[in-house]
């Protein structure tokens, strides 16, 4: 699997900088369920401790959006710009609607353009009927204004908004849990477990968890992708879980692995996250579990410390001892 | 049922969905909660949050392994994920034949019976075959806004009309050439629309209608001309934008008609009716319809509490 080490570089240098500039809100919530969680129903009780069905399921991948949980039926307008797309359901079944509901995508200045989905229809109509033949400004939306999502729309419920944002300059959707600033998260990630698998393709699997037992695992030297099984909570309480932000593979003291879910790439192939190869699929394994990145076991004794941790620094960590051969 | 599939024509309501026997007659119907895809092999039943996709065809019922929302057209059954950032295409048992993600939302869909043309939020086009093999692409850029609303594609795979950007909002059109594509025409439209659009191509070839909220538009392929399509409503003539009025362009009903759903009121009171259009003027409409289909001269108007079968329908 190709890694993609720059995009570290590309986000701390371009990205953070240009959102610095970018007068962007994320609207206040009850609930978060952020970048990276696995796209799936968060309400059909895949809730944390449940492992995933292990079969095929098309759909599950990481997710480029975050889900707000609204305490009303509105949403705030994050930030001013330009409506560009509007989309709406059809009022009958016999139309096809698109599973993003009521959406409207807006490009803001500094050419960033996000895409506000789970509003209501009928709103989602009347911000399109302006007639953009006078100038395109007409269709000018405004920071905090007030956009409806009645009772659910697409594949949100009721008070739910899926909010992403896309960097064009960059060509990355960017994870904007840096934009709301009225979170506080002093909850560390849970890991619920760990493992290395062989990157030759062999079906050898040692679990970093179950080595919390006896402190070590033996494994033959050679390289090894790992997978981390790790879940955050963004509010105190909620219901919603979170991907954690990063995770960091500290082997012997050295950093061998640090990834992140700061922001997907994109490429004719797909959506980019933790530095794997698009498609997205390529950054989780069958169970659910991140794929993290890989490294290198050497013959002799060594110390591996897994670090997991949230967009505001809560850190949880494993130790294993590895015994390689 | 013991009908041969050729003389079946399905159909899909609001509430019920099924089968009409076209030469025996015979009307095969079933309710359903939620929302529907139906084609001559079966149906998919899905609730709105995507996460029970039942499939039900000749091997019985089974559970559909997948977060998205089912797309049925032309033989095509695709699978548009629940973020919208892929497709993919299944076989008549839900088993997933191929699957494609995309770097930004899909905004339009449309298929013939050999490819299916994707447009998305950035402007980019990509048209693939049966097999999920590219068979055209046209990139993106968002110095200029050109997001795709609708496109269409001719059901001979000839063409696809793709409608796209603002200032300016264009109708681009691409033809067939060996083994891809190449564009043979544009124009700009006068009016523009943000909001994503329902298309249908004429089974002729001739033209594309193309429904974007409270306007309708005629797009002539060979003279590669637009109109909008004024509808006479009464006293207050035609449609405009202060109208509680929405149009979806639902398919081409043979030669040069399409057939329009029209929708007026709120949610709890909707008037509907379908007009079938003869190169953008009303050739035919049935008040109360909600739904068409056709097929080998016999055309379906589906209404919320039964069906109108007009044989020897020849447009």
């Amino acid at each position: 699997m190709k890694r993609l080490p720059y995009l570290a570089f590309i986000f701390l240098y371009l990205v953070a900088s240009a959102l610095g500039a970018l007068d962007f809100q994320i609207p206040e919530a009850l609930d978060i369920s952020g970048f990276g969680t696995i796209l799936a129903d968060q309400m059909a009780a895949e809730l944390p401790g449940k492992p995933y069905e292990t079969g095929p399921f098309y759909g599950r991948t990481p997710r480029s959006d975050i889900v707000l949980t609204s305490a009303n039926p509105d949403i705030k307008v994050p930030a001013s710009g330009t409506v560009i797309y509007v989309q709406a359901e059809a009022p009958l079944n016999t139309v096809f609607s698109f599973p993003l509901g009521g959406a409207l995508s807006i490009l803001h200045p500094e050419s960033y353009i996000s895409l506000i989905s789970g509003l209501n229809a009928e709103q989602s109509i009347k911000s399109s009927k302006q007639d953009t033949t006078r100038v395109i400004g007409s269709l000018a939306i405004k920071k905090e204004e007030m956009l409806s999502g009645g009772s659910g729309s697409g594949v949100y419920p009721p008070n739910c908004f899926g909010l992403r944002l896309f960097d064009a300059r960059n060509s990355l959707w960017v994870n904007p849990i840096f934009l709301a600033s009225w979170i506080q998260d002093r909850t560390s990630p849970v890991i619920r477990g760990a493992r290395l698998t062989k990157s030759d393709g062999g079906r050898a699997s040692f679990d970093l968890g179950a080595a919390s037992k006896d402190r070590r695992i033996t494994c033959v030297q050679g390289s090894y992708r790992i997978y981390v099984d790790a879940f955050d909570t963004i509010t105190p309480g909620a219901r919603n879980y979170s991907a954690p932000y990063r995770v960091l593979v500290i082997l012997d003291g050295k950093s061998v692995v640090d990834a992140s879910f700061m922001a997907a790439g994109c490429s004719e192939d797909g959506l980019s996250f933790l530095g794997t190869a698009a498609p997205s699929g390529e950054a989780l394994a069958t169970d659910g579990a991140y794929n993290v990145g890989q490294l290198t076991l050497t013959r002799g004794e060594h110390e591996l410390q897994l670090q997991v941790s949230d967009y505001a620094g809560n850190r949880s960590t494993m130790k294993t001892l590895i015994i390689v051969y | 049922m013991q009908s041969s599939p050729d003389a079946l024509l399905s159909f899909l309501g609001d509430s019920e969905l099924g089968y009409i026997d076209i030469t025996a007659n015979r009307l095969y119907t079933q309710t359903y909660q939620g929302k529907a895809a139906i084609d001559n092999q079966g149906w998919i039943i899905y609730d709105r949050l995507a996460t029970n996709l039942q499939l039900y065809g000749r091997d019985g019922q089974s559970r559909v392994p997948a977060y998205a929302y089912p797309w049925f057209k032309a033989s095509w059954r695709i699978l548009v994920r629940a973020d919208q950032m892929g497709i993919a295409r299944i076989n008549g048992q839900g088993a997933i034949l191929w699957e494609k993600e995309f770097s930004m939302p899909v905004t339009a869909l449309d298929a013939s019976s050999q490819v299916i043309a994707v447009g998305l939020l950035d402007g980019s086009l990509r048209v693939f075959d049966v097999h999920g093999a590219p068979v055209f692409s046209v990139g993106a850029g968002f110095q200029n806004i050109r997001a795709i609303y609708g496109v269409a594609v001719s059901g001979d795979s000839k063409y696809v009309v793709v409608l796209k950007g603002l200032s300016p909002q264009k109708i681009e059109t691409y033809r067939h050439s060996e083994s891809s594509y190449i564009k043979i025409s544009e124009s700009t439209l006068k009016q523009q629309f943000a909001l994503q659009a329902t298309t249908a191509f004429a089974e002729d070839d001739s033209h594309v209608i193309i429904a974007c909220g409270t306007q309708l538009i005629y797009y002539n392929i060979k003279g590669n001309y637009i109109k909008k399509i004024e509808l006479n409503r009464g006293e207050g003539g035609s449609a405009d934008w202060d109208e509680d009025v929405q149009f979806f362009a639902l398919r081409p009903t043979g030669g040069a008609t399409v057939a329009v759903l029209q929708i007026e009121g709120a949610s709890e009171s909707l008037d509907s009716e379908v007009l079938i259009l003869k190169h953008g003027l009303v050739e035919r409409v049935a008040p109360d319809a909600i739904s068409v289909s056709v097929k080998q001269g016999t055309l379906a108007m589906i209404y919320k509490d039964g069906i109108e079968l007009l044989k020897g329908w020849r447009p």
